[in-house]
């Protein structure tokens, strides 16, 4: 029997990694933690890859009832819009701790979407710190690659294993692993033009790209959402990056598991990431800073790589065809 | 033989079957309806961003032309402006020619629809564009007073 976290630490932030083996481990230690929180009478929302969530439910018989439930591999298959789905749960319950199961990393992730979903975990941190709720984070240990296993001693202060709860040593802060995550970013294979836009031309970019999406696999309207997703990111980079900016498009080829083929479209100016949550938490449709427009980049997107630095910022949107 | 009617003025005649009587367009809110455009600066084929509002010659509304993003966000706040002073219980917007809205500019016709149902009245939207109905399906919330034709 694992002992919760949860339970021990009334009122305060509860980010555990639950390393399990196998179905059975499984259902017992997220299972428990489940329960504990439905017998608590606290709000339940249990956020994993579909055949897991099925068994699950299972398990949990009558109970499951009383847990929201969402598939992780279609809610998350971003890794930049699952923080806004947690915070947005725990906002709807905010007179009890929200109860949270996220495993946003299983088998046959690509090696980009493993990245941002462990800047995703680093930023769990930032955004629910002194918030009284608990996000448990299942890791498929005997799936997953050991460096997946690695980071996520990282990015959780506490670590569930083989029945026993230990503060992880090797947590660091959430900077220090979203600096880890802004690797350089690989060229596209045989190049992709560059179209540069400045003030007045964002009716140009989004002809531009329309024009290039209609040569592709994208349904017309998943060529809608790419429009409308670059539209956003161009609009950005007027209002907050420096005024003007640079779009490549180009189409990937199915390369395997989690690789399959698809669009990239590409935003690049001189922004600046000042906030590492923005576009994480819904925003106000009024709203008027970027992160409006991030957050919807990350709603129509199948993959957001987000890269800061020094000479500005990179976006690579991503959609599947296949 | 009859003179066709006049584009601007209900002369009384009797229109053919199938033509809507012309709306009085004449009223002093279709005058402020006017062609905006941008100051004719950017834009690398030396058209300037654009959009347009007319008033619509059959009922009380205007016919919106052109993208409402950033670019063309001034043009786009006088339009709604005038348009809510419309007179007459229901107020068309027809959207059959605008290509593309974004978040920005669908938080405008949100707060231009509060305007006029604050009025006791109704905005009702014509043809809205995809990027409305996918704004609109991501903000369900703040976009339910939105109504649009069927």
């Amino acid at each position: 029997m694992i002992n919760h976290p949860a339970a021990d630490a009334p009122g305060a932030f509860v980010h555990p990694a639950l390393f399990y083996r196998g179905p059975a481990d499984y259902l017992a230690g997220v299972g428990g933690f489940v329960r504990a929180a439905l017998t608590a009478d606290e709000p339940v929302l249990v956020a994993v890859p579909g055949p897991r969530l099925e068994a699950l439910r299972e398990s949990l018989g009558g109970d499951a009832a009383k847990v929201t439930w969402t598939d992780m591999t279609q809610s998350g298959r971003n890794p930049g819009r699952i923080l806004a789905t947690l915070q947005e749960f725990a906002d709807r319950h905010e007179d009890r701790p929200a109860r949270i199961v996220g495993e946003p990393i299983w088998p046959g992730r690509s090696q980009a979407e493993v990245l941002e979903a462990t800047r995703h975990e680093a930023l769990i941190n930032t955004a629910f710190a002194g918030r009284p709720a608990s996000v448990l984070c299942p890791y498929d240990v005997l799936g997953v690659p050991a460096a997946v296993v690695n980071d996520a001693r990282r990015t959780h202060p506490v670590v569930m294993e083989e029945g026993r709860v230990r503060v992880s040593p090797d947590h660091v802060d959430a900077a220090v692993v979203g600096a880890d995550c802004d690797r350089p970013l690989p060229e596209p294979h045989g190049g992709a033009p560059s179209f540069a836009y400045a003030h007045g031309e964002l009716g140009e970019v989004r002809a531009y790209a329309e024009a290039w999406a209609r040569g592709t696999a994208l349904s017309a309207a998943r060529r809608g959402d790419l429009v409308l997703a670059v539209s956003e990111a161009a609009a950005n980079s007027l209002a907050h990056g420096g005024g003007r900016g640079s779009l490549r498009l180009w189409s990937t080829v199915d390369s395997g598991p989690g690789r399959g083929a698809g669009v990239v479209a590409e935003i690049r100016d001189a922004g600046r990431l000042t906030d590492p949550l923005a576009g994480r938490r819904r925003p106000a449709l009024a709203s008027v800073n970027g992160g409006r427009g991030l957050w919807m980049i990350h709603q129509l997107c199948d993959l957001v790589e987000i890269r800061a630095s020094d000479s500005g910022l990179t976006l690579r949107l991503h959609m599947a065809t296949s | 033989m009859p003179s066709p009617p006049s584009p601007h003025r209900d002369d009384g005649s009797v229109p053919p079957a199938g033509v809507q009587q012309p709306y009085d367009a004449d009223a002093a809110w279709a005058d402020a309806v006017v062609r905006c455009t941008a100051d004719g600066t950017g834009g690398r084929t030396g058209t300037a961003p654009s959009l347009t509002a007319r008033p619509l010659r059959d009922r009380p509304g205007a016919r919106l032309s052109g993208s409402c993003d950033l670019d063309t966000r001034p043009i786009l706040s006088a339009a709604l402006g005038v348009v809510t002073r419309i007179p007459g219980p229901v107020v068309h917007l027809d959207l059959s020619a605008v290509g593309f809205l974004d978040a920005a500019a669908v938080a405008a016709l949100v707060q231009a629809n509060a305007t006029v149902a604050g009025q006791g009245r109704r905005l009702l939207l014509h043809h809205p564009p995809y990027s409305l109905r996918k704004v609109v399906e991501m903000f369900p919330d703040e976009c339910a007073a939105l109504e649009v034709a069927a």
